[in-house]
């Protein structure tokens, strides 16, 4: 085994190449060779003159030892008389200490040994004369030791093992080492007995405070200046001991202009406070105190009216400010009960004086002991029970009084106390804030907001009769002040309703909601005052944030909207404005609704709805299709969010009542009308559309729904049947729902091809049936059936027909327009109400628009409007830009003759698609610039078309934004400069604004 | 009595900011902030000529028609503190290109407010916001320009300069609320004294026109930002005995250089706001117009009396108007919307 | 601007400022009926027959009422095109210091396109002997002169005893011609748009 040894070292000594350790400790490990011979064999290398060979053949011993961890005593004690020896040479220093390291790790290492191993590095170690990687390797060696050994150490060597720290860590620089210095040193004053030490370890560390180091930008290790300070901050909080060096040096920092280091001082102390034990916090917190009160006093708090506001406080002074609050708040935590009331009395001596309302430190004093008082439950009472008298004796002369005294009675109000000494002083709080609340100088709009949060806040200790008058009197608050919305007070009271309505919804219930309501105009009133039922409304509907007042306002409401009914109240929005606020709130708030709405609510509005709006013709909404169709929103809101197991049944009711004419929950025919959509054509389809659009695909019918779809296409194939388009829209809605949902394919293709072999194209009624067709299609394109394409293919083919060609346009339109009732149920992803495939709509641009472009190029001129019509029919459904994105430079062309029509609705399409051209592909509109920009010129000064103003001035920033080259841009600035003067008067304030930016950005153009 | 409006000229893209008619043949040049001055015929009413090429880098805010010369020819001040004299040698009015650019003045630090021309052609002053008011003795084919005096008397933005029509008197409106005026001096041609001040104003002056009547200095008006056009009345000029109201006590020892003027009134006050320019016509009346667009015309009833006969307001939208010159009964006016408009005064 | 001229200015937050911007109508009107019946063939503006009785009760007026109201100019709208012009010496806007007040905006406007209407607006500098007075004003005047109609005359003061040359810089900011020629002056534009950068 010499041999090989031999071989490894003379290897290794000649080349650069590390010792092959990990061999050799695997041999020491199996026996087959032993340390000793180890350094037999390195021999004459270890005591070689050139330093390199000496280095390199201790380094070789060291790292073997590294990797082993048992030795027998005997070796042990002569390495570590070898390694002592070695402390002598410095330049194998590094590899020795290594060495040590590893010597002292060793399992059974006998730790009698560090005695002699400590004097000798404390001896021959001199820091200043080695590299830092080699110091780095002097504090590896103690915290090994000190890991390792820490039981013998406290027992024999304390003294000893704390004079090598200092030794080995005076002056040091290197960022690395200070770090493993200061974790030691806080590892040493918080174990080891350091009574005659502590100056010593505390200079050794503050001498480095403040840290204000940059990490060089090529440093190998990433250590950041907040390391070394969080490190260094961890060492003065070890030990009390460094209490009376560490205040007042430290304080004294606190005179420094840069807040970086004030902050640094203040954490400190934070960290001090938490670990210091309380005697030593008795003996200065008043050194602490005065050095740090007028940081709160000399702050003007200009940004903060409650206590929660420091939380939000942002730039580099706060965040001082804040380390100070929180300093503050911390401190009278260590206090006992007799040095608090010591304490408190030697503070409040001097600031008592500050405690008059007038004063110019009122807010920020009683700003400080609000937060000492938040310490603990005892302070709390204490500071309470010496200041609230004060204050609650100081009578405010002026407004501005009330405002600082309600704002200081606030940060008393502390509910994390439910039991404090604050409720002795409840009633004459009450008293103040009331009058502050109900003062009449509308002028103090802060004074008010303050009261009403700190009624809010004092609610915690109110009795149930002390509450309620509160609430009834923010009610009022908020009926005086809700016909200006933008009124802050009437903010701030909308949002304490949000909390009170939350925690209190029976004292809201029974004080606030009848107030409103009473202000709502009723059947007997005169004239309606539509403001005030909008005022009142918005109210009603943005208070309302619990089950208990959700369902009691919906009642109320609908009796409301009953009354009016029977009163024949005519003013249509009145009744429009109700249903629309009860829409709101099932829309708001849909995680309170409960299955009783569909059995209470929808049967209600169902009956109310089809007496009123067909029965009864002297009702006011008789045939008023929009309140018709706002109440059937309102049934399908509470469809979509009810359980599926409910479904079946609310659907078997529709049908009995729509399609059957029979009894049924919703509508008792006893009231005289037996509805039957599919004889007797009532314009209540829509209704019934709501029901069965929301109900989810795996209802079955109670019917035959083949039978049903044939009787309907038979009556919707002749116009003449209805009464109004409205009636005939919901019955080609009712044809698309029941395609999609009960019919297959086939049976679809039967019926499809029966209407188009009976069809005569020539004449006029066949729009009728193509209409049919065509909804019946909108369902096959909507489940993307392959049968779509052929009927598509059909429509698109009528363009050449003269006799049917101006009306397939608006056929073609259909299959893709968006309808309410034939969207996705989006509240409940569990329930599938249609089957609508998700890319249906891309497929039908894809097939569409290359086949439109293809058209509008081989047709003749006649027709070429037709295509252009067709064209921006369809681009208004698209609303998804990723849908249209890959055709924008093929139907280029035809947008720019689309938006030269004078059709608005046409033209405002392709205004859209040019937007979306220019801020997507801009290059593309190069070559037609000054057509473009004449025609968007041109229509800006149109003030029939408000959409088109809008969108042209739309077009024209997105240009101007665009990356189109300046040089290009800056023939058309002066035109686009002088031609937009004039929609800078227009009437309405968002075009006058958007003309106003525009301009903006033409005028830079030159700029940039 | 109200105004018709006979013509408008358009081509500017920018505000019009001057206008000069020439004294001899139907031409009529306007300057404007789009950098350009148009050149119209008068009577035909047809543009002749845009003088452009990039002659000048920022806003002409000022042009006047040399009074004489065989050929026409015209001096532009601009903001970019340079001159421009432009002529037509072959007195081909129609024909565009052969008017030229025949000189390039430089000299005054920052923006020219005003050009004119000495009634005999001789000089041509222009002022700027320098404080600074230079005057240049042209040669007849207007080749080279020297400058011969360079006055320094107001301690403000010049806004504006024009001679009398008949001796070499220059009139200056600025900025420091005062008009000054200006003579040859007696003895040395190249010096140019400043023979009155006349204060008053209580705001910017803006422009200022000699009576037209007689051959010597009679009367000057003036019109400011203070809303109000005063006329002065020379009394006696330094270098002659008293005028014939002498009624000054002779102990008033009048220093020789200096011209004595005297307020004489204040015309009716009518316009709201800044009155940029003010025009005596030969027919006696005086035409003023600001930045509420209203088209003042006055006349004298006797020596302290005036009567407004003509006030029409919106006379160019709601734009501000920045200038008014007099040809015979008619009135030019130039806006803000660039458009120069030709007014007949129907009596 | 290397020592700032006035370096600890009284700061308003944001959401403070009175601002019109974003507020829309709450209970909106709806605009679903007329998009359904405008897809139907039989719809009376696409095919010239009469279709089959268009409903009254669909035609009422209340939904298109607020597209002809008249919004007239107000201080809100003049104050909420200046208030975000940027301060030339701190990255704050002229409204959170203050500098631009909405009492300090008054307006003399008749409503009639064809007339003149008149913008007094009171400026009040951060520190007195502040020189960057005439700077504001100009930003003020560039501002509003490219966003309102050629109608206004726009008059800009300094507002009383809150600047040592008040009268000197009152002149200055509204003489029409100084101010058209420092808008051709390249380092004055450069400031000036780099001051309107923050208006939004």
């Amino acid at each position: 085994m010499d041999l090989q040894l031999s071989q490894w070292v003379s290897q290794f000594m000649a080349s650069e190449n590390d010792p092959p350790c990990e061999e050799i400790a695997k041999a020491v490990i199996e026996k087959r060779i032993s340390l000793l011979q180890l350094i037999k064999t390195l021999g004459s290398h270890l005591t070689d003159e050139t330093p390199h060979i000496r280095s390199t053949a201790v380094g070789c011993l060291s790292n073997t030892l590294a990797k082993i961890e048992r030795l027998n005593r005997a070796d042990i004690e002569v390495i570590a008389k070898f390694y002592i020896g070695k402390l002598d040479d410095n330049d194998v220093m590094s590899n020795t200490l290594v060495g040590l390291r590893a010597l002292t790790s060793l399992k059974n290492f006998n730790p009698a040994l560090l005695e002699s191993v400590l004097t000798s590095v404390q001896e021959k170690y001199e820091p200043a004369s080695f590299l830092a990687a080699t110091r780095y390797q002097s504090f590896l060696l103690l915290e090994t030791i000190y890991q390792k050994h820490l039981d013998f150490i406290l027992a024999n060597l304390n003294d000893l093992f704390v004079k090598v720290f200092i030794h080995i860590s005076t002056n040091e620089k290197d960022p690395r080492n200070l770090l493993i210095s200061f974790s030691l040193n806080k590892q040493i004053s918080s174990t080891l007995q350091v009574e005659n030490f502590a100056e010593d370890l505390f200079d050794n560390a503050f001498c480095y405070f403040p840290v204000s180091f940059k990490p060089p930008p090529n440093s190998p290790y990433s250590i950041a200046s907040h390391d070394l300070k969080t490190g260094l901050r961890q060492v003065f909080a070890a030990t009390p001991l460094f209490a009376k060096d560490l205040f007042p040096n430290i304080l004294e920092k606190l005179t420094s202009t840069s807040p970086a280091v004030k902050l640094d001082v203040l954490q400190t102390l934070n960290l001090c406070l938490d670990t210091y034990d309380n005697d030593t916090i008795q003996e200065y917190w008043l050194t602490l105190y005065n050095a740090l009160k007028f940081e709160v006093l000399y702050n003007d708090l200009a940004n903060i009216v409650e206590l929660a506001d420091i939380e939000k406080l942002s730039t580099e002074d706060d965040l001082v400010f804040k380390e100070v609050i929180a300093l503050f708040k911390n401190l009278p935590k260590k206090f006992t009960d007799e040095q608090i009331i010591k304490n408190l009395q030697i503070m409040l001596e001097e600031l008592k004086e500050y405690l008059h309302i007038s004063h110019k430190y009122f807010k920020q004093t009683v700003l400080l002991l609000s937060v000492m008082a938040t310490s603990k439950l005892s302070v709390y009472n204490h500071i309470v029970g010496e200041v609230l008298p004060v204050l609650l004796t100081d009578e405010p002369s002026t407004v501005v009084d009330e405002k600082n005294l309600a704002t200081a009675l606030n940060f008393f109000i502390n509910p994390d106390y439910p039991e404090s000494k604050l409720s002795q002083y409840k009633d004459d709080i009450l008293v103040v804030l009331s009058k502050g609340l109900m003062s009449s100088s509308n002028v103090e709009t802060t004074l008010k907001c303050i009261c009403i949060r700190s009624l809010v806040n004092l609610s915690f200790i109110l009795d149930t009769q002390e509450v309620a008058s509160v609430i009834s009197n923010l009610s009022e608050l908020l009926l005086s002040t809700m016909k200006n919305e933008k009124d802050p007070i009437f903010q701030e009271t909308l949002n304490a309703f949000t909390n009170i309505s939350a925690t209190m919804p029976n004292v809201v219930l029974e004080t606030t909601l009848p107030l409103l309501l009473s202000k709502l105009p009723n059947e007997s009133s005169s004239e309606i005052d539509l403001e005030l039922v909008r005022n009142v409304l918005n109210v009603v509907v943005n208070i309302s944030h619990s089950k208990l007042l959700l369902d009691s306002i919906i009642v109320r409401l609908l009796s409301v909207y009953e009354r009016l009914l029977n009163g024949r109240v005519v003013t249509m929005d009145y009744y429009y404005f109700l249903l629309n606020s009860i829409y709101l709130l099932l829309s708001n708030y849909p995680e309170l609704l409960s299955k009783d709405y569909a059995d209470r609510v929808i049967p209600q509005i169902t009956s109310l709805t089809i007496v009123n709006y067909r029965l009864s013709k002297e009702s006011p909404v008789y045939l008023n299709e929009r309140i018709l169709d706002q109440c059937g929103k309102i049934i399908r809101l509470i469809i979509c969010k009810l359980e599926l197991i409910h479904h079946q049944k609310i659907l078997d009711d529709a049908v009995d009542t729509f399609l059957l004419g029979s009894d049924s929950p919703l509508f008792s025919t006893s009231l005289g009308l037996e509805i039957s959509l599919v004889s007797k054509p009532p314009t209540l389809v829509s209704l019934f559309n709501k029901f069965l659009s929301a109900v989810s695909k795996d209802c079955p019918l109670k019917i035959e729904p083949l039978d049903v779809l044939s009787s309907l296409v038979e009556i919707t194939r002749d116009s003449k049947h209805f009464e109004s388009l409205f009636e005939r829209m919901g019955f080609l809605e009712l044809i698309c729902l029941l395609a999609n949902k009960y019919i297959s394919d086939s049976d679809l293709e039967k019926i499809l091809n029966e209407l188009s072999e009976t069809i005569d194209l020539q004449s006029s009624d066949s729009l009728g049936t193509l209409e049919v067709m065509a909804w019946i299609t909108k369902s096959l394109v909507l489940s993307n059936s392959p049968l779509a394409m052929k009927y598509q293919e059909y429509f698109f083919s009528l363009l050449e027909i003269p006799s049917v060609a101006s009306v397939s346009p608006k056929l073609l339109e259909v299959l893709i327009a968006e309808v309410s009732e034939l969207e996705v149920n989006k509240r409940d992803k569990k329930i599938i109400n249609l089957n609508v495939r998700l890319l249906y709509k891309q497929k039908f641009y894809n097939i569409m628009l290359p086949k439109i472009i293809e058209g509008y190029r081989n047709c003749e001129q006649a027709s070429k409007e037709t295509y252009l019509l067709l064209l921006s029919l369809i681009l208004n459904h698209v609303h998804q830009r990723e849908i249209i994105l890959s055709h924008l430079e093929n139907i280029l062309p035809l947008i720019l003759q689309i938006i030269q029509s004078d059709n608005a609705k046409s033209r405002n399409s392709g205004l859209e698609i040019l937007n979306l051209t220019i801020e997507s592909n801009c290059m593309l509109i190069k070559p037609h610039l000054h057509s473009i920009i004449s025609r968007l010129l041109a229509i800006t000064k149109d003030n029939s078309d408000l959409n088109g103003q809008i969108n042209a001035l739309l077009c024209l920033k997105e240009i101007g934004i665009s990356k189109i080259p300046l040089s290009q841009l800056q023939p058309f600035r002066t035109t686009i400069i002088n031609q937009t003067v004039a929609v800078l008067s227009h009437k309405k304030r968002k075009v006058r604004k958007l003309a106003a930016d525009v301009r903006q950005i033409y005028y830079e153009l030159e700029q940039s | 009595m109200s105004l018709s409006l006979v013509h408008t000229f358009t081509g500017h893209t920018d505000k019009c900011w001057a206008t000069s008619i020439h004294s001899k043949l139907p031409l009529l040049a306007t300057v404007s902030g789009d950098r350009t001055c148009r050149v119209y015929n008068l009577e035909t009413k047809r543009l002749i000529v845009v003088l452009d090429d990039d002659s000048h880098s920022k806003t002409l805010s000022s042009v006047e028609w040399k009074p004489t010369g065989e050929f026409p020819s015209l001096a532009i001040g601009s903001f970019d503190s340079t001159i421009s004299i432009w002529g037509n040698e072959e007195a081909v009015l129609e024909d565009e290109d052969n008017w030229t650019l025949m000189a390039i003045i430089e000299g005054h630090e920052n923006e020219i407010k005003g050009v004119s021309w000495s009634h005999d052609g001789v000089y041509l002053a222009s002022c700027s916001r320098d404080k600074s008011i230079w005057i240049w003795e042209a040669d007849d084919n207007n080749e080279e320009f020297e400058c011969v005096f360079v006055v320094q008397e107001h301690s403000q933005d010049v806004k504006h300069v024009t001679w009398h029509q008949h001796e070499n008197v220059l009139a200056s409106s600025s900025y420091d609320d005062t008009v000054k005026l200006f003579k040859q001096d007696d003895y040395d041609e190249d010096d140019w004294v400043n023979v009155a001040d006349l204060t008053g104003h209580e705001g910017t002056v803006w422009s200022s026109d000699f009576e037209k009547k007689g051959e010597r200095v009679t009367r000057l008006s003036s019109s400011s930002d203070d809303g109000t056009i005063r006329i002065w009345k020379i009394l006696h000029a330094a270098d002659d005995q008293p005028s014939i109201d002498s009624k000054l006590p002779s102990t008033i020892k009048t220093d020789t250089n200096q011209d004595m003027w005297e307020l004489e009134t204040i015309l009716p006050i009518i316009h709201h706001g800044p009155i940029y320019s003010v025009a005596w016509g030969e027919n006696g009346y005086i035409a003023s117009v600001g930045s509420d667009g209203r088209i003042v015309v006055y006349k004298e009833l006797n020596s302290k009396e005036w009567q407004i006969i003509i006030s029409q307001p919106h006379s160019h939208g709601v734009y501000e108007i920045n200038n008014i010159k007099w040809h015979g009964d008619r009135l030019i006016t130039a806006g803000d919307d660039g458009l120069v408009k030709l007014w007949e005064l129907a009596l | 601007m290397t020592d700032l001229i006035n370096a600890a200015p009284k700061v308003l937050n944001v959401d403070q400022l009175p601002t019109r911007e974003g507020k829309e109508d709450r209970i909106e009107q709806s605009g679903y009926l007329p998009g359904l019946l405008s897809l139907s063939v039989f719809n009376v503006p696409f095919t010239e027959k009469s279709s089959p009785g268009s409903t009254p009760a669909l035609s009422d007026s209340s939904l298109q009422s607020d597209d002809e109201e008249f919004e007239s100019v107000d201080a809100l709208e003049i104050y909420d095109l200046i208030s975000s012009i940027s301060d030339p010496e701190h990255p704050l806007t002229l409204g959170q210091l203050a500098v631009v007040n909405l009492e300090d905006i008054q307006l003399d406007d008749s409503g009639n396109p064809n007339e003149i209407a008149e913008v007094i607006i009171k400026i009040t500098p951060t520190i007195t002997h502040c020189s960057l007075a005439t700077l504001i004003g100009l930003g003020i005047r560039v501002r509003l002169e490219r966003c309102l109609p050629p109608r206004y005359r726009i008059i800009i003061k300094v507002k009383e005893k809150t600047h040592q040359s008040e009268n000197q810089v009152n002149k200055q900011l509204n003489d029409k011609e100084r101010v058209s020629a420092a808008c051709e002056n390249d380092q004055l534009l450069k400031v000036i748009s780099q001051m309107l950068s923050s208006c939004k």
